[in-house]
């Protein structure tokens, strides 16, 4: 089965009316509609995502722990996360009392940026993608090691012994975490020889059992293992939630922020949730591409489904893996953290790296 | 167009760049040099150099800026001053960059022809692809021999790290029974 590229429009119709209109030679204008297009388009799309996931979150521990959780605000709870995120609007941002003014305020901005760079790579469907990057991966890496900033300048920021030691560990634990990230993401480049995420996912077509989880005996799905593990880390999130964790911290590097800019932080946790399970959908699932079994009357019907339908699917199957894991498994002590990591998470993807080299050098790949 | 990113990308690296030197706070100096090396990173892109773009915000912006940020905060408390640069020292400074100022501006007088007409390349000199054909091939045109030279330096650097800090870790242990907290 081969897809056409350039069959699907990569433009917008302002932007096609705008070239029409000022001469095809006026490329600025209708490239600055385009962009901005695509920012508010990712706007929005962070926007209903993060309030689906907190909806989510709430209801998936709720089960997890015999609770029906939100019930009141509509059908079954559905408008509790509007409502929430409106009560978070109008609350008051305190800052507290010699705290440092423009990191304090600059902090909470570093992630979400981060969050919107990774998304404008993310191929979400054939075309829709704001920009394919050559380097997708290397880019993947690059900036989730940015976010890291966020979290450090604001337990520095806050004037806070809680922040202080939640800020530094959030970001000993990123650090750490991150090379595990990239080991389980350059094994991906090494099967398909791709490093741009519309290639990798192109690299993947055929049946579910060409997609790199099954493609590559063993060292693909240990692949995926390891990067879903060490990314639910990197997004600070439980069993390995250690920069927040309540009991000890209050709310660690948080602590200090209130209404909008505590919602920016929140609200790029989720994203980075939700970026991490698109990235596993993408590198290890085959991405938006429509699972094919190899039965003709089973596989005309799927590839009917639209291909962003199928990569929403995948990501919010991989979600439902961290909800679960996030809230069946005790959090772990700092020592513990890292020495997972550092003992046994990095050696087990060095050496799956190391096998995966091996498949593609025998050509052992199915 | 081009130019004119040029223009907004290099006023935005000598603008952050002399904060870094200039602001008082030390965190906000690190900060600034964080996004005076983004505006590097946007050079690069300019240039077509894809692949160092990249590497530089990985590794620059994502390693060692962060490395600078920890050592700011093991070693100053928050509210703490630079000391200010005295006059003398500022002199000097300005007599250095004017000359390294005139050494650039002599080397590129000199070679503008042959600078400009290449300017903007558009040829795919510094995608990845490229980059890796070029890294890993055997043949006289390739770098392959140089590529594994460094990443024979880079293991040793790593085990030496590792020996240094398992010595210290080691120490501290006999000191106290408790476990080291980050």
């Amino acid at each position: 089965m081969e897809i056409d590229i350039n069959k699907y429009p990569t433009t917008n119709a302002i932007g096609d009316y705008v070239r029409q209109l000022m001469g095809v030679e006026h490329k600025l204008l209708a490239t600055v509609i385009d962009y901005s297009m695509a920012a508010l388009g990712l706007v929005i799309f962070v926007s209903i995502t993060a309030l689906f996931l907190v909806y989510a979150e709430r209801k998936v521990c709720a089960h997890f722990q015999a609770r029906l959780g939100p019930m009141r605000v509509g059908y079954h709870g559905i408008l509790q996360a509007l409502a929430d995120g409106v009560k978070l609007f109008f609350k008051e941002g305190l800052r507290p009392k010699d705290s440092d003014a423009v990191v304090f305020y600059l902090a909470p901005m570093i992630p979400m940026m981060a969050t919107f760079l990774i998304l404008s790579i993310l191929p979400f469907d054939h075309h829709l993608q704001v920009t394919d990057l050559d380097g997708g991966i290397l880019f993947v890496i690059a900036i989730s090691g940015f976010s890291t900033f966020g979290l450090l300048t604001a337990g520095w920021a806050s004037n806070n012994k809680y922040s202080m030691i939640g800020s530094m560990r959030a970001a000993a634990q990123m650090i750490s975490y991150e090379i595990s990230v990239a080991l389980s993401l350059l094994l991906v480049v090494l099967l398909s020889g791709e490093t741009s995420l519309m290639k990798i996912v192109y690299s993947q077509q055929g049946t579910v059992a060409d997609w790199w989880i099954f493609k590559a005996p063993v060292a693909g799905f240990l692949g995926a293992v390891v990067f879903t593990i060490s990314s639910i880390a990197e997004t600070n999130r439980g069993p390995f939630d250690m920069a927040e964790a309540e009991s000890e911290l209050t709310a660690g590097f948080h602590t200090e922020y209130s209404g909008i800019t505590f919602s920016m932080f929140f609200l790029a946790e989720f994203m980075a949730m939700f970026i991490a399970s698109a990235l596993v959908a993408t590198c290890f699932l085959g991405g938006f591409l429509a699972p094919q079994f190899g039965v003709d009357a089973l596989d005309s019907l799927l590839i009917l489904v639209p291909g962003f339908v199928w990569f929403l699917i995948k990501a919010y199957a991989v979600i439902f893996v961290f909800m679960w894991i996030r809230w069946t498994f005790p959090r772990l002590r700092v020592d513990q953290l890292m020495a997972f990591e550092w003992k046994f998470l990095l050696p087990v993807a060095l050496l799956n790296l190391v096998f995966g080299a091996v498949l593609v050098a025998m050509g052992w790949i199915l | 167009m081009i130019d004119t990113l040029f223009i907004i990308l290099s006023l935005m690296i000598i603008f952050f760049a002399t904060l870094v030197v200039t602001l008082p706070n030390i965190l906000h100096c690190a900060l600034a040099l964080m996004a005076s090396l983004f505006g590097s990173a946007g050079l690069y892109i300019l240039l077509n150099a894809e692949m160092t773009a990249l590497a530089q915000v990985a590794v620059y912006i994502g390693g060692v800026v962060i490395f600078i940020i920890f050592a700011i905060f093991l070693t100053t408390r928050m509210g703490e001053k630079t000391t200010p640069s005295s006059l003398p020292k500022i002199g000097w400074g300005l007599v250095l960059s004017s000359f390294a100022f005139a050494g650039f501006y002599g080397f590129y007088a000199k070679y503008l022809n042959s600078v400009s007409t290449t300017g903007y390349s558009t040829a795919e000199d510094g995608s990845m692809s490229a980059v890796g054909k070029i890294l890993l091939n055997t043949g006289s045109e390739g770098l392959i021999i140089p590529f594994e030279i460094v990443s024979v330096l880079l293991l040793m650097t790593v085990i030496g790290a590792v020996v240094i800090a398992r010595a210290e870790t080691k120490a501290l242990n006999c000191d106290s029974e408790s476990q080291e907290n980050i």
